[in-house]
């Protein structure tokens, strides 16, 4: 997800940018008020954003696209789950960067026009290093813009996904020029682990960057989400601990149930309808019943479970670490 | 809980800048309990949500919900509140799509 806050359209408030798994970023867009309802970051045609695979909400299953790809291009099979906004080309107006989260790359939708009114590209570029697409090890769980080095550059920060253990932190320094970005090698901010875990000491898979000066020396310290995917052997519960598991697990059914009631409703309202007239009628009620999707207890009741899935089945352990900048010291 | 003191290099050099030296990663503490547990692939990042001028840490995660651990005041190594739901102008939660 790796939200990003950023007046993506200089109204003076700050949007809140989000990517998601489904493939397309989003924008919470931000007021006086506060925020409003998430909704489609769209490019200048009024389309959703995306790379070549991606969820469809209408259809209701993945899919694949090539349209927008970038002209005369095949690129493998991409899922953008991650987004940010910067100011790619130094022409005063936020462009947009998408993290492929399955091939590695990290595509841009240029800002065709203006800061105040943003109109994204309809198609996908990819940044690229000596000519070449540039590829993150790993593939991209997000990239985020920062100032490494100081040189007024700008330089990018990624988290990759990791084939299983071996998530890891880069971060690509800006070797171009203002307006025309161009990256060196990656240099390792946090390396891959080098043998299974079996302790949570540091994320191992897909791993969500932000760098910050947390404890104030002067110096950018790394701050980092993901999972650490344990290598434990099995063990027996203890009636309390089985008590426990289950009386959780009873309550995320029921959370599963609320949400299966909710569809079946949908189904039932639109199941006499002609197939078109049905599909619009469920879009729309997806819309309206979306905060009741959305509802807190619900989510809390899923992450009950996967508390007690963590303390009593250790396999994933999600989690988020500090790791301090200690070169002044 | 926050930070460790046994220094190691996780990283290569740098051209224009000395070797940075990072500490061990540490499990970061919200409220009375670890940040981002019972999640999924906690996004963090850091913004002053409540204008105080610290950066509070804000958490996303695959399911699409963003919350705020408010950075506490005083002197010290950072110290941050429990995660609450970061909520949208009509008062409901902040949740994204995440699907």
């Amino acid at each position: 997800m790796s939200p990003q806050f950023v007046d993506f359209d200089a109204d003076g408030q700050l949007d809140l940018l989000a990517g998601s798994f489904g493939g397309a970023p989003y924008i919470a867009r931000g007021s006086a008020k506060g925020f409003g309802a998430p909704e489609y970051l769209r490019d200048s045609k009024g389309e959703r954003l995306g790379l070549n695979m991606y969820w469809d909400h209408d259809e209701g299953h993945w899919t694949t696209a090539t349209k927008w790809n970038e002209p005369g291009q095949k690129p493998p099979e991409g899922q953008g789950t991650s987004v940010f906004a910067v100011d790619w080309d130094a022409d005063g107006d936020l462009d947009v960067l998408l993290g492929d989260y399955s091939a590695g790359r990290i595509y841009l939708r240029t800002n065709e026009g203006t800061a105040k009114e943003p109109r994204l590209s309809t198609f996908n570029v990819p940044i690229r290093h000596a000519g070449q697409p540039l590829v993150v090890p790993g593939n991209v769980a997000t990239v985020r813009v920062v100032q490494w080095d100081g040189d007024g550059l700008f330089d990018l920060l990624v988290g990759s996904v990791g084939h299983g253990d071996d998530g890891a932190v880069y971060v690509y320094r800006n070797i171009g020029k203002v307006g025309a970005p161009d990256f060196d090698a990656p240099f390792v901010l946090l390396a891959p682990a080098s043998a299974p875990l079996t302790d949570v000491s540091r994320p191992s898979h897909g791993l969500y960057p932000d760098l910050c000066d947390l404890d104030g020396d002067g110096d950018l310290d790394l701050l980092v989400g993901g999972s650490t995917n344990l290598n434990l052997p099995e063990r027996e519960l203890s009636v309390a601990e089985k008590e426990q598991y289950l009386t959780q697990r009873n309550r995320r059914d029921a959370a599963k149930e609320a949400t299966a009631a909710l569809r079946a409703e949908i189904d039932a309202a639109v199941k006499d309808l002609p197939e078109e007239e049905a599909k619009l009628r469920r879009k729309a009620l997806e819309r309206e019943f979306a905060p009741r999707f959305r509802d807190g207890a619900r989510r809390r009741a899923m992450a009950e479970i996967s508390l007690a899935a963590i303390t009593f089945e250790p396999k994933q352990y999600h989690a988020v670490f500090v790791v301090l900048n200690e070169s002044k010291r | 809980m926050l930070f460790g003191t046994l220094g190691f290099v996780l990283a290569a050099s740098l051209a224009q800048q000395p070797t940075p030296v990072f500490g061990t990663p540490e499990r970061v503490q919200a409220g009375a309990l670890l940040a981002g547990i019972g999640r999924r692939y906690p996004s963090p990042v850091m913004q002053d949500v409540d204008g105080d001028g610290l950066a509070d840490l804000v958490l996303g995660d695959l399911y699409g919900a963003v919350t705020v651990s408010k950075r506490l005041a005083g002197e010290g190594p950072p110290r941050f509140g429990p995660e609450e739901p970061l909520l949208a102008s009509d008062g409901t939660e902040l949740v994204f799509n995440n699907w």
